[in-house]
């Protein structure tokens, strides 16, 4: 009997357990239902710079208990590239010693290496799978070509300023003396810009310009705050963050005034706690691991009003479908009974081996003085009991059936 | 920028090895008998709804709306009191082969019963009466029926009992096979069905009751080939038997708490104490779980994605072994971290580590969640970082784990240091 219970659950019930809408005042957004990218065990998930790719490092599962007990080390992972519009994984032939894996701005190249300067080390495309090794010295790298603009590895040795290049060109740049160089900020065409400091009483921030037309090198020098902003400006404005908070990880609006009070949730469940998740840097989606399985989710805006009056709608049915729920509950429950209803007293504990959500029939207010159900003459119309929802009660009848009734 | 590009690396590497000790496996049970919930596979993205085992749970059958429909539905359904009026598709999930075959079942088709013979499903629509029918799912082919629905009996779930069974007027019974192929019959008098037990080419055997003072109950038994019906009388013990004799007994159950869906085992004492966790953590509250028939994994759903864990018996020593790797693994993580948060304080600050007092409001704005900070025991007395003349082995601080202490050092490395 309880698996047909569990089959009659609502069509309304699965969107709405499938969506979650939350938001401020001003902006509403919706967060769909979940896309699969991959099986367990995934344990590193990063977006490419302009989002459309996915790159994921998979554990492959593992065959016993002994194998999960034993060291991870000895199990072989491998990377994986999710394209968002293909939706489809392609796996990156990466050498089996590779460990450490940087995807580059132009979404087309990545950098591996065993960690460390050791031998196995090289670019690869990601297109053709195409590598090239080389010897470079990693453990100094200090930039690993995660910008759009400047898909390089540079290193930063005595004065001499190093560009490593997929296409295994090397650029060096002679630095003027006492100017450190930090990183690549964005560039003109014809030149090369990176945020650098003179060090100093005090210091002097800026970045310095680098002419590819006659390698010239000149310190231009602004504020060390403006600098920060410059070599941040690959850094994603977030719309949301994901925050771990007590037993699930939520998406949260970010930059949400503390004691706000709206009619949205500001927050998205989204999964258990302990996990991890990676927003878009559109901030249009979220990645997010469920027992080592990678799901993705979509983010669209909607307007806000809108929202509320979805939020509203879904806790309607949420109402309806409980009072659906709870009432099949103790219809069955009884029919286990020769066909009698409960009585009020620890009637929530009679019904709970049929519905299993305790905190279901706790809104369930049964107000049937229970006695036998082939008694009541019109079971149509015969109040079962009643869940309270927004601006209103769903009403469950002796027959099963549920109905809307606003408050007057 | 680069040291928070460090951080970010060294976090990258320890984070590997741990979510895999924390968070992928789960073990559960009591002190005799303990299992573990292995990670997620996925069957289906979404919305996939309705999963249901066959009998001998090698194959699922779910439906599936096209999420790709839904999300230009999203903004209608949200204005429309109702939800949108989509046409679902059905696949048959084979566990083996891990891959989903398509069931090319009518546009209107409602829901959808795994006859026992593994291979053939009756689908029907509650609000069209008209379309419903047998499917074999290898050859898919359809054999259309006629049935009137209210009057269905047994839908066909038992594998000894692949069929369709219907009342027919006051006494009859009407058999139908996936083939198309009916047998009928009359009841004898005052006898009751309550399901099928089991079948051969010959006869067919039913649970029945037989109204009277006092009432009796045995089995019905159906010759095939000469139509005769008997009725013969069992004990109500051997009766009793015989009635749960199609269950294989549920090992797990789920329950509620709080935001979240756990699996447990099933009829465990309340108060249970034992050193190993009696539940496991499953997914959301809203996952509606369903268990396999012969207890060897759960199906659930995350946001409509539909996702299997396996659920394997396991050796309760291991699981403690297990569990005391994990608390480990975590205090290694935990002190690691720390000692990061340190350094990258350091860094910010001309090299200099902060004292004693107060570290932990200076090293939290490093981590979005620092609970983790409080139990770290930061021994270190504070000063600058290049003074430290051998990094690798000046203590940072510790965190005490099962057994030991996960110590981290000044370079940033972290040692388990077992108890003397």
């Amino acid at each position: 009997m309880k698996s047909i219970l569990v089959a009659l659950g609502f069509l309304a019930c699965a969107f709405a357990n499938a969506q979650e809408i939350f938001g401020d005042d001003k902006k509403a957004f919706v967060l769909l239902p979940a896309e699969v990218i991959s099986s367990g065990t995934v344990d590193q998930v990063e977006f490419s710079s302009s989002g459309r790719y996915i790159t994921y490092r998979r554990t492959e599962p593992s065959k016993s208990i002994l194998e999960v007990v034993k060291n991870e080390s000895s199990k072989k992972s491998h990377w994986y590239r999710y394209d968002r519009i293909a939706k489809a994984s392609v796996l990156i032939p990466l050498p089996e010693t590779a460990n450490q894996v940087f995807f580059f701005g132009d979404e087309q190249t990545a950098f591996y290496c065993q960690g460390g300067d050791k031998e196995d080390q090289g670019f690869i495309n990601l297109l053709n799978g195409a590598t090239t090794a080389t010897k470079l010295p990693v453990e100094s790298l200090t930039y690993f070509g995660e910008m759009r603009s400047a898909a390089y590895l540079m290193d930063f040795t005595g004065r001499t300023l190093s560009l490593f290049s997929p296409d295994g060109r090397t650029l060096t740049i002679s630095v003027p003396p006492k100017i450190h160089v930090f990183s690549p900020i964005v560039s003109e065409p014809g030149t090369l810009m990176f945020a650098a400091f003179i060090k100093g009483t005090p210091s002097q921030f800026g970045h310095i310009v680098y002419k590819l037309a006659d390698a010239s090198v000149t310190f231009v020098e602004t504020t060390q705050k403006l600098m920060r902003e410059q070599m941040n400006v690959n850094e994603k404005k977030y719309e949301f963050w994901f925050e771990d908070l007590g037993p699930l990880g939520y998406l949260t609006m970010q930059n949400i005034p503390k004691n706000y009070v709206s009619e949205l949730p500001t927050k998205a469940k989204l999964c258990m706690a302990k996990s991890f998740a990676r927003i878009s840097p559109a901030s249009d989606c979220v990645a997010y691991m469920d027992a080592g399985a990678l799901l993705i989710r979509d983010i669209k805006p909607i307007d806000a009003a809108m929202a509320k009056a979805a939020a509203a709608k879904n806790a309607k049915l949420k109402a309806m479908s409980d009072a659906k729920m709870s009432a099949l509950g103790l219809i069955i429950c009884a029919s286990d009974m020769d066909g009698v209803l409960p009585g009020i007293e620890g009637w929530e504990a009679k019904v709970l081996p049929y519905t299993l959500d305790g905190d279901m029939l706790k809104n369930f207010n049964y107000t049937f003085k229970g006695g036998n159900l082939s008694g009541i003459d019109n079971p149509a119309t015969t109040e079962l009991g009643f869940t309270v929802g927004p601006g209103g009660r769903a009403v469950a009848y002796c027959d099963g059936h549920v109905r809307w009734i606003p408050n007057p | 920028m680069i040291i928070k590009r460090i951080g970010l690396i060294v976090a990258g590497l320890c984070f590997g090895a741990v979510i895999f000790a924390q968070d992928k496996i789960e073990t559960f049970g009591d002190d005799k008998r303990t299992f573990v919930l292995l990670p997620a596979e996925s069957i289906s993205g979404a919305l996939a709804f309705e999963a249901q085992f066959s009998p001998t749970g090698r194959y699922i059958t779910f439906g599936k709306f096209d999420i790709s429909y839904y999300e230009t539905a999203v903004a209608n359904s949200l204005i429309e009191p109702r939800p949108p009026i989509l046409q679902p598709k059905w696949f048959r999930y084979d566990r083996i082969n891990k891959i989903s075959k398509l069931i090319p079942l009518p546009e209107g088709t409602q829901r959808t019963v795994i006859l026992g013979d593994e291979r053939t499903v009756f689908f029907y629509s509650e609000a069209k009466p008209d379309l419903q029918g047998f499917i074999d799912i290898p050859t898919e082919q359809v054999i259309k029926t006629n049935f009137d629905l209210s009057k269905f009996v047994y839908f066909g779930n038992q594998p000894s009992a692949p069929y369709l069974m219907f009342g027919v007027g006051d006494r009859g019974v009407l058999l139908v096979k996936p083939n198309g192929q009916s047998l009928t019959f009359q009841l004898p008098p005052k006898v009751h069905i309550f399901r099928p037990l089991r079948s051969d080419a010959s006869s067919m055997t039913f649970l029945a009751s037989q109204k009277g003072e006092p009432s009796k109950v045995g089995h019905l038994i159906y010759q095939i080939s000469d139509g005769t019906v008997i009725f013969k009388e069992m004990t109500q013990e051997a009766w009793r038997k015989d009635v749960g004799s199609d269950e294989s007994p549920n090992l797990f159950w789920w329950e509620k708490v709080g935001d979240l869906a756990y699996v447990k085992l099933l009829g465990l004492p309340k108060n249970l104490v034992t050193d190993l966790p009696t539940k496991a953590r499953l997914g959301l509250d809203n996952c509606r779980p369903t268990f396999g028939p012969k207890n060897d994994c759960v199906v659930y759903e995350d946001a409509g994605a539909l996702l299997i864990r396996e659920i394997k018996p396991m050796d309760p020593n291991m699981a403690r072994k297990l569990q005391a790797m994990d608390a480990k693994a975590k205090a290694m993580m935990n002190a690691r971290q720390a000692a990061t948060g340190l350094s990258v304080y350091a860094a910010d600050n001309d090299g200099v580590l902060p004292g004693a007092e107060g570290w932990e409001n200076k090293v939290s704005p490093y981590f979005k969640n620092s609970d983790f900070l409080r139990d770290f025991n930061y021994t270190f007395k504070g000063g600058n970082m290049s003074s430290i003349d051998n990094p690798a082995s000046t203590e940072l601080g510790f965190i005490i784990g099962q057994g030991g202490r996960a110590v981290a050092y000044a370079d940033g490395h972290v040692m388990w240091v077992p108890n003397p």
